[in-house]
């Protein structure tokens, strides 16, 4: 029987039943009550080990599950032979001591790692688990910055702008479609750009320096009039000095980045500032003053023909009875439109029967006499051959054509009833002579028929016809050349198609028009019916002033030659952008 | 008798929004209403936008306000974020929202994908960012004191840990099974990372249910299997509990701070990331000119 005791090494160790000689031959090691040596640590089994004496010393055995140290050497079972040797359960060293004098073991068991953790530092852990360590704010700021600067703003920077020297043109790839690269170039200037470029810039929208010449400095007009290049002047600046555009920056009014349209400045007051009070910009003008469509707005004057030739025409108001037309056409449509035949076809195929509208809708094709008028008015001057008639439009051929009918007649034997003879005389008067015949029949039938019908039946039914000269022959009557205007208010936009959804009555009072185009213009009147101010109206159009006249007009009384020299002038002074390609 | 410091902090972290009579309030709104009016009073050539005579000037008077409002953030900063002035934080937060209505009406409400846009869209962000600071300003910290009953981080993380080594001291005289499942129950808590952890009420509920898992298991183990007295579980048990509504009192806690905190990670980048976009916007608009 061997006797066994546990000593106590150091200071931190805690063990239970220490310094006892044990007398069993197999002691229970573990964190057990029935355990002779109770190592109380986490990491040892319930029943950790069982130490047995042998001859050969003490066998130290683990229990199944459970090891023996140190960490690096784990065992199944241990033994203490000599003194000094040690084994090891987790935190505690077993050392066998020298034996003493009765030949008991001596065991001393040293703590020499911790058996807890340490408080203050799971504290610690834990306190730096559960505080909140707010992200580098300055770190992820910069980060941010330094991915928007390069984005936004070197990318745009460095590669959009290689674009400068590139016309427009080359943007495009032979087939029309643009190449990936510059796909996303135009991408990347797209980055930098306010807006929606209009369709018809889009061409170039990807490169922004062929409008916006030089960097920051305003787009400049002459960029727009590279292209732009028939643009008209608004009126003529030795008449008006402030209304001189080649002063002014397109961008004034024209707005682009604005959306699929080049958005165009239209309101009225920017028109009223000068046309409010014309006078004190163009004290030479004969326009007047306008402050609204809807209020105040001066009656229409329409430019009626002076000189059918010289196609003159000279401006009278609606209304004015002075005002007079000499388009050298004599027609009314009062007259017309209350003949049954006419009230007929008119019902079939409305005032279309005379009037088809000119290509684009906005005016309407001249009124050819083939078309309109030859149905009813025939142009035969003989009764017995309505097949020959005078040449419409001819004028000239009138007289040569009624003077070789008569002499084929007159080879062929015939005679005429001279209309101008009397069936019957006063009785004891002379009978008057009989017509000539034959040769000698020709020049009086021709100048019969010339005083007749030139003159009055045939083309002066229609027509102001211009008798011959003192001591011309009767032949040389002739017919005023005509010019009916297709706009007789050439100052406005206004389009025939886009007031089709109304009738022509509406406006032109045909049937009691038995004047010229002064009986059948509307005036102001008429369009104010549908047509409101700038501010609009309870069921009327808002109409500003640019819904009905041109700023750019060549065609304005106001744009003389002289003005669009000046613009040509100002135009070949500009930069070299106009040959397409830029410095 | 002087308040309590709780009540103190009550009072403060509400005030700053009425301070003299909500002056800055009023100031704001009259701001927001002026520049409303003018937008509709100001009929440009065109559309409304940056570029006419009023765009032009709300985009000047944004770009103030901007300016002021970084400041704002700078020298809270340089006082060391304690000397914050109770009247400026109200005109930081008011002007703040004042600035949404001038911003947008300068945009004209075009909104492209460019840098200008961009701009406008940190601008919101910025300040979305801030309406959340100052919603959890308002509503946390009486949170937060309750959660923490008396007790601050750092006591409750030391509590934590003491209970944790007494519950394994504890476990050591019953069987390995019942040290193995507490063990694993006061195996340190990881609390997890910055933006997860917003997701406290799930992680939380997980984390309860693990631990009164454990806990019932314990229970069951000692009386069932080892046939141990319940006096002798009792103390075990109880510490496990209390271990249990610690930790969700730190998670909680977390939440919380996270809640009234966290925004700035969005505020301040993004303030920064603003003002170098309204930097290329304002080079670049008048660049291309």
């Amino acid at each position: 029987m061997a006797l066994i005791r546990f000593v106590q090494a150091g200071r931190n160790a805690t063990i239970l039943g220490a310094a006892t000689w044990l007398e069993d031959s197999e002691i229970r090691i573990g964190r057990a009550s029935d355990c002779q040596l109770k190592l109380m640590h986490a990491a040892i089994a319930f029943h950790h080990a069982i130490m047995r004496v042998t001859g050969d010393g003490l066998i130290l055995q683990a229990a199944p599950g459970a090891v023996l140290g140190p960490a690096d050497q784990l065992a199944q079972a241990m033994r203490l032979a000599e003194p000094g040797d040690t084994a090891q359960i987790w935190p505690y060293r077993l050392t066998l001591a020298e034996a003493d004098a009765l030949g008991g073991f001596t065991v001393s068991v040293e703590q020499i790692g911790p058996v807890a953790e340490d408080e203050a530092l799971l504290a610690r852990r834990y306190f730096d688990a559960f505080e909140c360590a707010l992200p580098n704010v300055r770190l992820w700021g910069f980060a941010l910055s330094c991915a928007i600067l390069l984005l936004f703003f070197a990318l745009p920077a460095v590669f959009a702008p290689h674009e400068i020297a590139r016309p427009a043109s080359a943007l495009a790839h032979p087939n029309g479609a643009p190449r990936v690269g510059e796909v996303a170039l135009i991408r990347l200037a797209g980055l930098w750009n306010v807006g929606t470029n209009s369709r018809a810039h889009g061409a170039f929208a990807g490169n922004c320096a062929y409008c916006h010449e030089q960097a920051f400095v305003p787009v400049r007009s002459s960029a727009c009039l590279a292209c732009h290049q028939g643009v008209g002047r608004h009126a003529d600046p030795a008449i008006a000095p402030g209304a001189d555009i080649g002063k002014q920056r397109c961008e004034t009014c024209h707005y682009e980045h604005k959306g699929i349209m080049v958005a165009t400045r239209d309101r009225q007051a920017d028109c009223v500032a000068c046309h409010g009070n014309i006078a004190l910009v163009a004290p030479r003008t004969s326009l007047k003053n306008v402050l609204d469509f809807a209020t105040n707005h001066p009656q229409f004057r329409p430019a009626l023909v002076q000189d059918a030739k010289l196609h003159l025409t000279k401006r009278f108001e609606i209304g004015d009875f002075s005002a007079e037309d000499h388009s050298n056409v004599r027609f009314t449509h009062a007259t017309h439109l209350k003949l049954d035949k006419l009230k007929t076809s008119v019902a079939a195929n409305g005032c279309a029967f005379c009037h088809q509208p000119a290509p684009g809708g906005v005016t309407f094709k001249p009124v050819q006499f083939d078309h309109a008028c030859s149905s009813c008015h025939t142009l035969q001057f003989e009764p017995k051959h309505p097949e020959w008639q005078l040449p419409h439009g001819h004028p000239e051929e009138v007289a040569s054509r009624v003077a070789g009918y008569y002499a084929r007649a007159a080879l062929a034997g015939e005679t005429f009833q001279d209309p101008t003879s009397e069936p019957f005389f006063k009785p004891g008067a002379p009978p008057p002579a009989p017509a000539p015949t034959g040769a000698d029949m020709v020049p009086y039938k021709t100048a019969q028929v010339m005083m007749s019908s030139i003159a009055r039946s045939l083309c002066g039914d229609c027509h102001t016809t211009v008798p011959p000269a003192a001591g011309q022959p009767a032949s040389s009557w002739t017919v005023a050349p005509v010019f009916v205007p297709d706009t007789y208010m050439p100052a406005s936009l206004f389009s025939h198609a886009r007031h089709a959804t109304t009738s022509c009555g509406t406006c032109h009072a045909a049937k009691s028009s038995d004047g010229g185009p002064v009986s059948l213009l509307p005036g102001i009147a008429t369009c104010r019916t549908c047509h409101a101010g700038e501010a609009g109206g309870v069921g009327r159009v808002a109409s500003t002033c640019a819904s009905c006249h041109r700023f750019h007009d060549d065609q304005h009384p106001l744009v003389t030659a002289a003005a669009m020299a000046s613009m040509a002038g100002a135009r070949s002074t500009m930069d070299t952008r106009a040959t397409g390609l830029r410095p | 008798m002087t308040p309590s410091p709780e009540a103190a902090t009550g009072e403060i972290h509400k005030s700053f929004l009425f301070w003299k009579r909500g002056v800055y309030a009023k100031c704001a709104l009259a701001l927001s209403i002026a520049t409303i009016a003018l937008y509709f009073w100001h009929r440009p050539a065109g559309t409304a936008n940056g570029g006419t005579l009023l765009g032009y000037s709300l985009g000047v008077l944004g770009l103030g306000l901007i300016m002021w409002l970084a400041w704002f953030g700078l020298r809270r900063r340089h006082y060391g974020g304690t000397g914050l002035l109770e009247g400026t934080f109200s005109a930081h937060v008011y002007f703040g929202l004042a600035l949404v209505v001038v911003a947008t009406l300068h945009t004209g409400f075009h909104f492209h994908w460019n840098v200008h846009t961009l701009a406008f869209v940190l601008l919101l962000l910025v300040v979305a960012s801030g309406i959340f600071g100052v919603y959890g300003f308002w509503r946390y910290p009486e949170m937060m004191t309750r959660n923490r009953a008396g007790m601050t981080l750092s006591t409750m993380t030391r509590q934590l840990a003491a209970l944790d080594l007494t519950c394994r001291q504890l476990a050591l005289t019953f069987p390995d099974e019942v040290v193995a499942l507490v063990m694993d129950a006061t195996a340190p808590v990881a609390a997890g990372g910055g933006w997860r952890a917003i997701g406290f009420d799930r992680v939380r509920d997980e984390k309860r249910r693990q631990n009164m898992a454990v806990i019932a298991r314990v229970r069951r183990e000692l009386v069932e299997g080892a046939g141990a007295t319940p006096a002798a579980v009792l103390p075990l048990v109880q510490s496990l509990t209390q271990r249990v509504t610690l930790i969700e009192r730190l998670y909680r806690d977390r939440q919380l701070r996270l809640l009234m905190l966290q925004w700035r990670a969005v505020h301040v980048p993004l303030t920064v990331a603003l003002l170098v976009a309204l930097l290329i916007h304002i080079v670049v608009v008048f660049y291309d000119w």
